[in-house]
């Protein structure tokens, strides 16, 4: 049973004495959490629990380890080679995150303002190319972007191998991670507040900036995140589009765990990112919980 | 509502009130001076805990219990065939009809042999898995590096020579490599070498060594697309052998050597990779690029109507490699791999699998039956004059290894 | 509506080379009757066109590890999308309007798992399934449970943000007024807050799916020995794709064209009936 508080509630008599505001604020019970959390607690806090103690064990052998308290791989990620490179994955997931902004929000915003009856479709159509494999897409865009190809020699764009064919990989590839969430809240918007703000004299791009935006802000916030975290971690496509001539911090962790089977270093390098990743996601939380507090 | 404060408010049942008493008076004699209890069943806690972690953590990285050291007698003879293989293999290494052909032999016709496959994408994703364990693979296709490194974690199950009476088909010589001087633990599966090829109407000078080729990197990769294998055990290794080093040193000098090298070439690479390059050059895209002796041949051949490729056998120093059949120690059917490998190893088998994959198996009746254009093409059955030169790539010990993958990480961040 | 093209242009490149032949140069030397029985690395330049032909779907259909590959990852990932969203329902529920100290353990530990590096999870994954396979006989080997169990610790994370969003911009008024009206919780949750946050679930639930569909990191090190779609293709790359794969992805792209075509026919009829309701009720309440 949803618990639906009550404070007292005055009648009204002709005695002026003040009316205590109804508030109701149902709420769902806590326990709807429990499968989540308990979800979490074992798949996941688990296998971080090894990632600990991982990156504060020792190597021994191959791929061996011997548990402890060394904190030798962490000096190492301080290193400013690795900074660098950590600082320059965060880069280009940045730019990549900010290219699909600002593609996907107008997207975004168009489906939810002008389509009506074929919302849903729009949705599907969105994400059906995505059901194709990424590698094949990927393998595609690569087609494309050929400088000896048909379209690119046409257009003269010879970007391939190059960081603008993996920005373009990047967009293309997390685009509908940002617009179904960025859609999901532009949805719900109230249009009728833009019309009554024009109506009242306001220009369209400030009513746009003053209203959409504000109250739309936590589902951008929500799907950059959504975008920004993973292109960290991203290796494949740079790989692939970047012809394995740019070195990210997916590719460092992949190579230590893999080439050199180096579990600890990986570890540290792993938890590093995590860290670093922490801070934008604390951003987040405020912008989020702001939102909250001032409802809809 | 306790009144001792001494006492933690747990919700443990009674019973266990004991056990907690005990190990507050454990720690506090361990610690050597008295603990109030809270503290001292948090301690015991972490320590209980990192006991069991790293009883935990040592069944992980041991990997697999001590079977394969055994063998030197025939555990497997009088066992009998078992119906199904587990094969973990390189995409599309094989030519099907093999598959085929083994569940039809009448040994295995009989129990109803079924092969299942699964795949990976490079050695060490082999390697990750079988360290982490909990797979169940009877037949794996390591690359001689990752052999050699398996062999020292005795993850590799001992071959029964007995099961295998078709090994005496295979070239002697190439029974007891580097990789396994006992020779016990793989059967050569194919192999090949690194070379390199060029665009000959855009590059005009002879290029002869694999030195030759760095050097050439940087002049020409305005002129076109250079490309370089990936992977730390192939490019660390391969610039070591080109500056005339051994490419399984692990002197920290040679390896700043090395880097130097790498990084002074750096700027004339438009690509690093391994896959996809194969297509790219057949379309001609590439001009300067190493690759595998397979490969560069179908490239030659693909670009024979247009003749502008040239594919140097690199003088002096460059890899051989090779792809080998095992069998982890723990395969639970190692009498059908056994079956598997002994069916590999018959000529008409092995002459089936080349024109597959046109890679060289040592062979003698094997090659014999190959048709011409292919066993006297030098990209096939590349001469003894170069791979007496060539050496194996190893996967020495973890240092040379992460050694490796530092300078990799570092070249191509450059 | 540029971006439509923008997006759908590799779809098509894929579409054509699906129906490409193997170069001249490969065909001159094969004298089989069925050109696409080419192996991969021997069918040439096909990055470049070479003629028309239909066979490699046929060739793909037929290929013995294709199609079980396919099939795997779709269940797989129709099933990741369903427990992920059921379980980023229940916590968004329960958490938009939890007390923010209740809230904030759990908040972390979901931005957690977001954070987390693919190949980092899957690492510790693999190594975690294990010993828990070792330590309890019950759990399952390697294989689609651990791969699915894997997955939906990221999708439900996901799910969760998604319909939170939607759910806290969605304001309370309208749940307020039907409990005003004499409305039950269940009653309430079913009519009136499940239509208006359908849109976040069903983005949530498709979001879930693509992902694990499409997920080669994860499934690589936890699949044991199955094997997925991207899997396959994956190791595929090699020694060359082949345009029959090419063929399978047009043959699914059809299909998922075709099921949206017939969805969409369906939910415009539900849909104006959505609508209908919705609209009655708010002028009842006199909110528009």
């Amino acid at each position: 049973m949803a618990a639906v508080t009550q404070p007292e509630a005055t009648t009204t008599s002709p005695g002026a004495r003040t009316r205590v505001a109804r508030s109701f604020k149902p709420r769902y019970p806590t326990w709807l959490t429990s499968p989540s959390f308990i979800y979490y607690i074992i798949f996941f806090l688990g296998p971080m629990a090894i990632l600990v103690a991982f990156s504060l064990a020792t190597q021994q052998g191959f791929g061996g380890l011997s548990y402890g308290f060394n904190i030798a791989q962490y000096r190492l990620i301080f290193g400013s080679f690795y900074l660098d490179i950590f600082g320059r994955t965060l880069l280009m997931a940045g730019i990549g995150t900010v290219l699909t902004v600002l593609v996907g929000y107008p997207v975004a915003y168009w489906m939810a303002r002008y389509l009506t009856t074929y919302k849903m479709l729009a949705l599907l159509l969105i994400v059906v190319p995505f059901w194709t494999s990424f590698l094949i897409r990927t393998y595609a865009l690569k087609i494309i972007l050929d400088p000896n190809g048909y379209l690119a020699k046409d257009l003269g764009i010879n970007i391939l191998y190059t960081k603008y064919a993996i920005a373009v990989g990047l967009v293309y590839n997390y685009l509908p991670l940002f617009i179904l969430p960025v859609f999901a809240s532009l949805e719900r918007m109230d249009w009728t507040l833009i019309e009554a703000a024009t109506d009242l004299g306001a220009r369209p791009f400030s009513a746009f900036r003053e209203i959409t935006l504000r109250l739309t802000l936590p589902g951008v916030v929500t799907g950059a995140l959504l975008v920004f975290i993973p292109m960290t971690g991203e290796y494949i496509i740079p790989n692939i589009l970047g012809g394995g001539t740019y070195e990210f911090v997916g590719n460092v962790i992949g190579d230590q765990f893999n080439s050199a089977q180096n579990e600890p270093f990986g570890s540290a390098l792993s938890i590093g990112l995590m860290a670093a990743l922490s801070v934008f996601v604390i951003v987040y939380i405020v912008v989020a919980t702001k939102e909250e507090r001032f409802g809809a | 509502m306790n009144k001792d404060k001494d006492d933690l408010n747990l919700l443990a049942p009674r019973e266990l009130r004991p056990k907690f008493d005990y190990l507050h008076r454990e720690v506090q004699r361990a610690a050597g001076h008295p603990i109030d209890r809270r503290r001292a069943l948090g301690l015991g806690g972490m320590a209980l805990f990192a006991t069991a972690a790293a009883a935990c953590g040592t069944t992980t990285t041991s990997g697999t219990s001590p079977g394969s050291s055994s063998s030197s007698k025939n555990p497997l003879t009088g066992k009998p065939l078992e119906n199904h293989l587990e094969i973990y293999n390189w995409s599309e290494y094989d030519d099907p009809s093999t598959y085929t052909k083994f569940k039809a032999l009448p040994a295995e016709a009989k129990v109803g042999m079924t092969i299942h496959e699964t795949y990976y994408s490079s050695n060490d994703e082999l390697l990750a898995k079988l360290h982490a364990g909990g797979t169940n693979y009877d037949i794996i296709v390591p690359s001689q590096n990752a052999v050699a490194e398996l062999i020292q974690e005795k993850l590799l199950l001992a071959l029964d020579k007995s099961l295998l009476p078709n090994l005496k088909n295979l070239d002697p010589s190439f029974l007891r490599p580097s990789y396994d001087p006992t020779g016990d633990y793989h059967v050569i599966k194919d192999f090949g070498i690194t070379m390199f090829f060029y665009n000959n109407k855009i590059i005009k000078e002879p290029l002869v060594t694999m030195l030759d080729f760095y050097h050439a990197l940087p002049k020409y990769v305005s002129k076109g697309r250079t490309n370089l294998l990936d992977g730390a055990e192939e490019v660390v290794p391969l610039a070591l052998m080109a500056i005339g080093m051994d490419p399984n040193t692990d002197s920290q000098s040679d390896f700043s050597d090395v880097k130097n090298f790498l990084l002074s070439i750096r700027t004339g690479l438009t690509t690093i990779a391994s896959s996809g390059f194969f297509n790219d050059s057949i379309a001609g895209k590439i001009i300067l690029s190493q690759g595998w002796n397979g490969d560069v041949r179908r490239i030659v051949d693909g670009r024979k109507k247009f003749g502008d490729i040239t594919p140097v056998l690199p003088h002096k120093a460059s890899e051989i490699w090779a792809d080998n059949w095992c069998i982890p120690a723990n395969a639970p059917h190692p009498v059908a791999a056994h079956a598997w490998i002994n069916w590999l190893l018959t000529p008409s088998t092995a002459v089936t699998e080349m024109n597959y994959h046109n890679y060289k198996i040592p062979m003698a009746s094997a090659l014999a039956q190959l048709p011409s254009s292919l066993r006297d093409d030098p990209l096939f059955n590349v001469p003894k004059s170069y791979t007496d030169g060539y050496h194996y790539i190893l996967n020495v010990s973890p240092q040379v290894v992460e050694a490796r993958t530092q300078i990799y990480t570092q070249f191509k961040a450059a | 509506m540029v971006l439509f093209a923008f997006l759908y242009l590799p779809i098509i490149v894929m579409v054509i080379f699906a129906f490409n032949k193997p170069s001249a140069v490969a065909l001159s030397t094969f004298h089989g009757s069925n050109i696409c029985s080419l192996p991969p690395a021997q069918i040439g330049n096909i990055t470049v066109w070479n003629g028309f032909t239909t066979c490699w779907f046929s060739a793909g259909l037929h290929d013995p590890t294709y199609i079980p590959a396919i099939v795997v990852s779709l269940q797989i990932a129709a099933e990741a999308a369903v427990i992920a969203t059921v379980l980023g329902l229940c916590a968004a529920l329960a958490l938009a309007r939890m007390k923010p100290r209740l809230r904030a353990p759990f908040d972390s530990l979901v931005y957690l798992t977001l954070v987390v590096p693919e190949i980092v999870i899957a690492v510790a994954s693999l190594i975690f399934f294990v010993q828990l396979r070792n330590s309890i006989h019950a759990f399952p080997d390697l294989g689609r449970v651990t791969i699915l169990l894997g997955q939906v610790v990221f999708n439900a994370s996901v799910a969760m943000l998604i319909i939170r969003a939607r759910f806290v911009g969605m304001g309370d008024t309208l749940e307020e007024a039907a409990y005003d009206l004499g409305s039950g919780p269940i009653a309430t949750f079913r009519q009136i807050t499940l239509p208006r946050l359908m849109p976040a679930i069903v983005a949530a639930a498709l979001l879930s799916f693509t992902f694990s569909f499409d997920d080669y990191v994860l499934p690589a090190f936890t699949n044991g020995t199955t094997n997925t779609w991207p899997i396959v293709l994956f190791s595929a790359v090699r020694f060359g794709l082949t345009p029959a794969v090419n063929a399978l992805a047009t043959i699914m792209l059809a299909a998922t064209v075709l099921a949206v075509a017939t969805t969409a026919v369906i939910l415009r009829r539900s849909r104006a009936a959505g609508r209908d309701t919705a609209r009655v009720l708010d002028t009842a309440i006199g909110l528009r």
